[in-house]
């Protein structure tokens, strides 16, 4: 007797649990419905968005050409058709071409120069190259106004930098004392590229003093069969150059620096850059 | 009731592959997009990153006017730099085209050719310019000089170019 209405019971409470499941899942579809359509929106967008940065990416690239062909020949402005966004378009293209000028300004070597804190100041760059390869950039804060005065820079204490500037008249002629000033950083640069490669290449050869101005190198050779040793020192005096103004040769052999083959090494060294004459010299046999 | 789920299950299906379909549409995009943007030319910061998204579409606080407005203020200053820059350098560039061959991470090659003159001397010139970036510094290297001048003074010259 108790069997029939319990059934009942059970069946209906079964009979509910399968409602209420089936509208768990019917919920669970709709909202996973919801959550495609919004994935399908969400990803139009960025289709619609990629399509125009593309398009505006054509447009300027076209823009610019005909602006480089009008600057190059010097034709008159055509006027192509308006649109709706013609000016800001050509607006954005005479951007990008003067962002490019700035860059190409920038490789042609010569320094590079912005203004800051309107135009009281600007910041000067001296890139240094030795043998096609860019080397160290120096760098320079420069007061402009009131007077033309060096405010923070990179530049070694060795660079005489403040006689320079008086000896150049930085006040008058910025441009005459960057060259200077470049002369000396470049030549400094290039003296310390090849004192690099003569420990990198020559291994045989041993350096044993040099300065940090690289104007001082002091080298031991060998010499081959012997193997005498000979001390070749190698004086800078001229800052703003990057070969020497004097070579002297030492040996325990003391015949060894007049014969005429060790003269035509110092004259070499004298005319060649120190690590290319040391390849010569090897060739020659003069040293290990 | 199982026939409502039946249409949801057909819906969500058709919902995927739309989806798919996007997806590849957009990757396809993005492809393109990337390939663009090797082009250092054409890289968007500043003003002329909210020019883009006006052209592209978004609202930009001010609207229109705004967004010229800003951008031409940038680009007065960009004009005053290369004027400055022209000055300090002693040459005046007239035109300037650049090419990106190759943009990786480390690894930068453009081709360009500029036109300008030099005191009185015009000239237009082409080179390859590479820049390779390692952990310390980058290696920078000019190749492929290509020279044209208006005439007369073609000793001097060549003797430079063959440095």
């Amino acid at each position: 007797m108790e069997r029939a209405p319990a059934k009942g019971v059970l069946s209906h409470l079964s009979l509910l649990e399968v409602q209420a499941r089936s509208r768990k899942s019917q919920l669970q579809q709709q909202s996973r419905v919801m959550e495609l359509k919004a994935k399908v929106e969400a990803l139009k967008t960025q289709r619609e968005q990629l399509k125009a940065q593309i398009q505006t990416h054509q447009d300027l690239q076209k823009l610019r050409l005909a602006m480089e062909k009008q600057c190059a020949d010097e034709e008159e402005e055509n006027m192509e058709e308006e649109s709706e966004n013609s000016q800001l378009l050509r607006l954005m293209a005479r951007h990008t071409q003067l962002k490019d000028l700035l860059h190409a300004h920038h490789l042609i070597g010569g320094y590079d120069i912005i203004k800051t804190r309107k135009g009281k100041g600007a910041c000067v760059s001296i890139a240094t190259a030795y043998e096609d390869v860019f080397l160290d950039t120096f760098n320079l804060e420069i007061d402009l106004k009131p007077t033309v005065k060096i405010n923070r820079h990179n530049i070694p204490p060795f660079i005489p930098l403040n006689n320079l500037a008086e000896q150049n008249n930085m006040q008058t002629d910025l441009r005459v004392f960057l060259d200077t000033l470049s002369q000396h950083l470049n030549a400094f640069a290039g003296r310390k590229q090849q004192l690099k490669l003569v420990k990198e290449k020559h291994k045989s050869v041993e350096v044993m003093e040099s300065n940090v101005l690289c104007s001082l190198l002091v080298l031991l050779f060998t010499v081959p069969r012997e193997k005498t040793a000979v001390l070749c020192t190698l004086d800078y005096t001229d800052h703003t150059r990057c070969l020497p103004t004097r070579v002297h040769l030492e040996s325990e052999d003391k015949q060894l620096p007049d014969s005429p083959q060790w003269e035509k090494n110092c004259s070499l060294l004298m005319e060649t850059p120190v690590h290319k004459a040391l390849i010569t010299m090897k060739k020659m046999g003069s040293i290990v | 009731m199982e026939k409502m789920s039946d249409e949801n299950t057909e819906e969500v299906k058709v919902l995927e592959a739309e989806i798919e379909r996007l997806q590849a549409e957009v990757e396809a995009l993005q492809r393109q997009q990337q390939e663009n943007n090797k082009d250092i030319t054409f890289h968007y910061r500043g003003q002329m990153e909210n020019a883009l998204a006006f052209m592209c579409g978004q609202r930009q606080e001010g609207g229109k006017e705004m967004v010229m407005s800003r951008l031409k203020e940038e680009v007065e200053e960009l004009e005053e730099d290369v004027k400055l820059q022209t000055e300090i350098n002693g040459i005046t560039l007239n035109s300037c085209t650049t090419k990106t061959l190759q943009n990786s991470g480390r690894k930068l090659v453009q081709q360009l050719s500029l036109s300008g003159n030099c005191s009185e001397l015009v000239f237009q010139v082409e080179f390859q310019f590479s820049e390779i970036k390692d952990s310390e510094r980058s290696k920078r290297t000019i190749g492929d000089l290509n020279v044209v001048l208006d005439s007369s003074d073609l000793q001097n010259f060549s003797s430079f170019l063959s440095r």
